[in-house]
């Protein structure tokens, strides 16, 4: 009989399986199809044609409104908020994650519950008393409101993460570095920062991912558009393009494409980064 | 002069486990003591305190004369090589051996002349750019020694350095670390292994170390001696099965009677067992207690006897080895084979009966605890 | 290394290093600590404080009431609704998701050739923010310009073209299909995963032993992926209480609360209404909620694991 390493199903069942692949890419295509198509026709083509049929022409016209019309501040403000956020977020969870997997200290294994804990907790309860405290600072309406948030509730994921990738390094090498003269912080600096590279990289990535798409924290925490990023975008052309369909759904492809393309040149980076918090289980 | 002085040293585990009881012990300067013992005997986690890597739950340490309990591992002029070599994997090999001293502040020009030293002794100077996982685990084990090299320590430390690696550059690498101690002839070493081939091969002194109950009730120090005293002059029944290989065999006995100079031992065996007449010179125990005669493979002689110690049983198996052969014989009721170890091919076969005397010199007699009766000094 | 030199400079060394020891976690903690405790537990703190106030919010005219809030929201049949919308939301995300998730991940896992740009394919809806996904589903449930609708009356089916967002017995299910679309690559991926950890050894024994595709898959793959399955159902369970942007941009909750959520009406309450304190008593139990679901479920699922 045929070999037992790779046993093909019969025939059915594979075309079975195909239909089935085949029909989830169709659900999954056919909105991003129907967005694309509809932000290229003009308006009056969505009168005129059926919603299934493609563009006439392909008018542009509604991109570079959008473009024109300060999409590019927003762009701005999101790389600002979600760059520093993430830089922030790196330092911070690996000088915690180093402490936490390596230090000897008496409350060790309850602080890092604790901290992992704080997965669990929903964001929109912080949402109330984060607003009146922001407003109390006087940084409300600036882009420097968002850090904060941002960099506190993607702690506990990222300090997750890194401790379990920091509890990897072996022993052996701390224990060199002790004989070799180093106190905990040249260790930290010399040794395990340098060796958590790839933890560090899936991090960033996963945190970026998930701030940049980051819709309720900004909408409360700014208003005008001049500060706002790029999920607001979308909310606020809202009321510019409310009944223009083609315009709205420019500025969805517009404000999505930045991931795709981050997407296309790295797939396998980001889908692991984005599973991180996750896979561990 | 360095000296390494150990004093009633214990270590115990959450307060409550005993790992290592009462060691005494001294290494005097430019020797080299192995650590040896069963898995579990706590002989790394000894080194490690030397090092400064484990506290020390009582009990002194004194190197060079200084009392260095609490002195943090970098300050105690010790180097060790680690088992699984410990190597930086971002860092050139160049730079994992001058982390340490570049850590110490030690002048950059200094730096470079002792790694280009070492890594020449060690012969990887073609290597030094590389990073570790570009080597092969023989060249990695070197670069860890010429970590330790370059520090010039008073003590080289090594925690089975070896086991990683395979036979035949495990032999290789074991010559080519007594051939380096010999260069650095004033540091003292500790070297821990469980392989007593290499403990053997290597040591100045030997300290063997018990695990459990022995050492709960004799504490950790089994033995501590030369290889040969070790060898040929074993303090119990433990130290005398740990060296040698194959295993010492063990004949449980009863005396029958003690005459200076003179013991019969009546040999176990329920088909009337042989009663042995030694003439070894051994510290008469009374009559009708309880031994066990130990005597190696290599010790029991093919042929009739001279005397009137002579064993004569079933053979069961047979192996050669071209060189030399193991005849495995029916050992008493319930105990294990005895193995002889004849020079050159044995005519044996098995479901033979044959005979091996037992020379009188070579043998050791154990009292019912385990310990080893004294011979009478001539 | 001169002897004399480094036992004169021992001391000191001593000294230095062992500050270091002990002061190194508190160092390597703090900013971590300070950031979690200025934005993740002193608003929990505040937000149970501020429910036993009456407050709008405006100027410093707030009323300390107690449990008064507490006792309202018992009582509170729209809290209740959302919280039931939000398990129903749940459930239907576990009932949903996983099973598609996982027949899509046993998919891939045999496929081999084309696998892997069904699966780069596969992973584009979690690309997109929840606000853009809103705007899109929002537009494609149109009812007169949809495509959703357009294309059943093209089918010659106008009795099912219905008004998906703004119907109440339709919206809570449009707005849940929404979530499934975007959310079932990401537990197919957690499956893969799980499934690329399977031993080949196992399958081919069980082939050896005569067993069927679907023998293997139910009594030998499927044990194997338990903690997976569990982890992913915890997630999907968790992330449902939790959900926000999607339905606020899509139905705001509406209509009039057929898809409110406890989160979207903490949102109102709060901002549309300007009841402070009655809002952070919803977000409060929200929170109370979200703890308790996932403590009662981490114990159900560990007394159900077998061990593999």
């Amino acid at each position: 009989m045929s070999s037992i390493a790779k046993q093909q199903p019969k025939p059915l069942t594979r075309s079975v399986i195909w239909t089935l692949a085949l029909g989830w890419l169709a659900v999954t295509l056919l909105p991003l199809a129907f967005v694309l198509f509809t932000s290229l026709k003009s308006q009056q083509d969505t009168f005129d044609s059926p919603v299934w049929a493609l563009p006439t022409h392909i008018d542009w016209s509604h991109y570079a409104s959008v473009l024109q019309s300060g999409f590019f501040t927003y762009l701005r403000n999101s790389l600002f908020v979600v760059g520093l956020s993430v830089l922030l977020i790196v330092i911070v969870s690996a000088m915690a994650a180093y402490a936490l997997a390596r230090l000897k200290f008496r409350f060790n294994k309850p602080l890092f519950a604790l901290i992992v804990a704080g997965m669990i907790v929903p964001l929109h309860i912080t949402l109330v008393p984060i607003y009146l405290m922001t407003k109390a600072i006087g940084l409300y309406d600036t882009p420097f409101a968002l850090i904060g948030p941002y960099v506190a509730t993607s702690l506990p994921v990222s300090i997750f993460i890194l401790a379990e990738f920091m509890r990897q390094i072996p022993r052996e090498l701390e224990e060199a570095a002790e004989l070799d003269g180093c106190g905990p912080f040249t260790i930290f600096r010399r040794i395990f920062l340098p060796l958590s590279g790839p933890g560090v990289a899936t991090v960033a990535i996963y945190n970026a991912i998930g701030l940049w798409n980051e819709f309720i924290f900004a909408y409360v925490l700014t208003s005008s558009p001049g500060n706002r990023t790029l999920p607001l975008a979308l909310w606020d052309f809202q009321g510019e393009y409310s009944s223009n369909i083609p315009a709205m759904l420019a500025v969805v492809t517009l404000t999505s494409l930045p991931l795709i393309v981050a997407y296309a040149f790295g797939q396998e980076r980001i889908v692991k980064g984005m599973m991180a918090g996750s896979l561990k289980g | 002069m360095t000296q390494i002085t150990l004093q009633s040293v214990h270590k115990t585990y959450g307060g409550a486990v005993p790992v290592i009881r009462n060691v005494d012990l001294d290494i005097g300067a430019g020797e080299f003591c192995v650590f040896l013992g069963p898995s579990g005997c706590g002989k790394s986690t000894l080194l490690r305190m030397v090092a400064g890597l484990e506290a020390i739950s009582a009990g002194d340490l004194h190197i060079g004369g200084v009392r260095m309990n609490d002195v943090p591992p970098a300050h105690r002029e010790v180097a060790m090589v680690f088992q699984n070599y410990a190597l930086y994997p971002h860092m050139s090999l160049f730079e994992n051996m001058a982390f340490g001293l570049r850590q110490a502040r030690v002048d950059p020009k200094e730096i470079e002349r002792r790694v280009q030293d070492a890594a020449k002794i060690l012969q990887i100077t073609h290597l030094l750019d590389r990073l570790p996982k570009a080597l092969s685990g023989g060249q990695r084990q070197r670069v860890a020694i010429g970590r330790a090299i370059v520090r010039q320590p008073s003590v080289f430390l090594f925690d089975e350095p070896l086991s990683n690696l395979d036979a035949a550059l495990r032999v290789h690498m074991r010559t080519e670390i007594a051939r380096l101690h010999r260069e650095f002839n004033r540091a003292s070493a500790i070297y821990v292994t469980h392989d007593q081939t290499e403990a053997m091969a290597l040591a100045d002194k030997i300290v063997l170390l018990r695990a459990g109950q022995g050492m709960l009730e004799h504490g950790s120090v089994a033995q501590i001696g030369s290889p040969m005293d070790l060898y040929h002059r074993p303090r119990d029944l433990f130290v005398a099965g740990f060296l040698g290989s194959p295993r010492m065999n063990f004949l449980p006995a009863t005396v029958q009677s003690a005459e200076r100079g003179e013991i019969t031992l009546q040999i176990d065996g329920n088909s009337g067992g042989e009663r042995l007449r030694l003439a070894a010179g051994i510290v008469a125990p009374a009559a009708g207690s309880r031994v066990t005669l130990g005597i190696r493979p290599e010790h029991l002689a093919a042929g009739p006897s001279d005397g009137s110690a002579a064993i004569t049983r079933r053979v069961r198996q047979v192996e050669h080895f071209g060189e030399y052969s193991y005849v495995y014989l029916d050992g008493t009721e319930g105990e294990e084979d005895l193995i002889a170890k004849v020079i050159g091919h044995s005519p044996a076969r098995p479901g033979d009966n044959e005979s091996f005397s037992i020379p009188s010199g070579d043998c050791h007699v154990f009292d019912a605890a385990g310990f080893a009766l004294p011979r009478v000094q001539a | 290394m001169n002897t004399h030199a480094t036992v004169a400079a021992v001391p000191l060394a001593r000294r230095r290093h062992r500050s270091a020891r002990q002061l190194a976690p508190a160092i390597f903690l703090a900013p971590a600590v300070a950031l979690l405790a200025m934005f993740l537990v002193y608003p929990l703190l505040q937000s149970f404080r501020l429910s036993l106030l009456e407050w709008n919010g405006l100027g410093e005219n707030s009323v300390f009431v107690g449990l008064a809030n507490w006792v309202s929201l018992a009582k509170d049949g729209l809290f209740w609704h959302a919280l039931g919308n939000n398990l129903l939301l749940g459930l239907f995300s576990v009932l949903i998701q996983l099973p598609i998730a996982m027949a899509l991940a046993l998919l891939l896992d045999k496929a081999g050739r084309g696998s892997r740009t069904l699966k780069i394919l596969y992973f584009l809806p979690l690309l997109f923010s929840s606000v853009a996904l809103g705007v899109i589903f929002k537009n494609i449930y149109d009812p007169n310009f949809g495509p959703i609708n357009a294309a059943l009356n093209a089918l010659g089916l106008p009795a099912l073209a219905k008004d998906w967002l703004g119907d109440r017995s339709y919206a809570l299910a449009a707005v849940t299909a929404v979530i499934c679309w975007q959310n079932v690559p990401f537990y197919m991926i957690l499956f893969l995963a799980g499934l690329a950890s399977f031993p080949p050894d196992l399958r081919e024994a069980a082939t050896l032993d005569g067993a069927s595709d679907a023998t293997i898959f139910w009594k030998i793959k499927l044990p194997h992926l338990q903690g997976t399955v569990r982890t992913a159902a915890m997630l999907a369970v968790i992330g449902s209480l939790r959900y926000f942007d999607l339905i606020y941009v899509m139905t705001g909750g509406g209509p009039e609360g057929a898809s409110e959520l406890m989160a979207t009406y903490m949102y109102r309450t709060v901002f549309s209404s300007f009841q402070l304190g009655y809002g952070s008593t919803v977000a409060s139990a929200m929170f109370l909620v979200v703890t308790l679901i996932a403590a009662v479920g981490m114990r159900l699922t560990k007394r159900f694991e077998t061990e593999v």
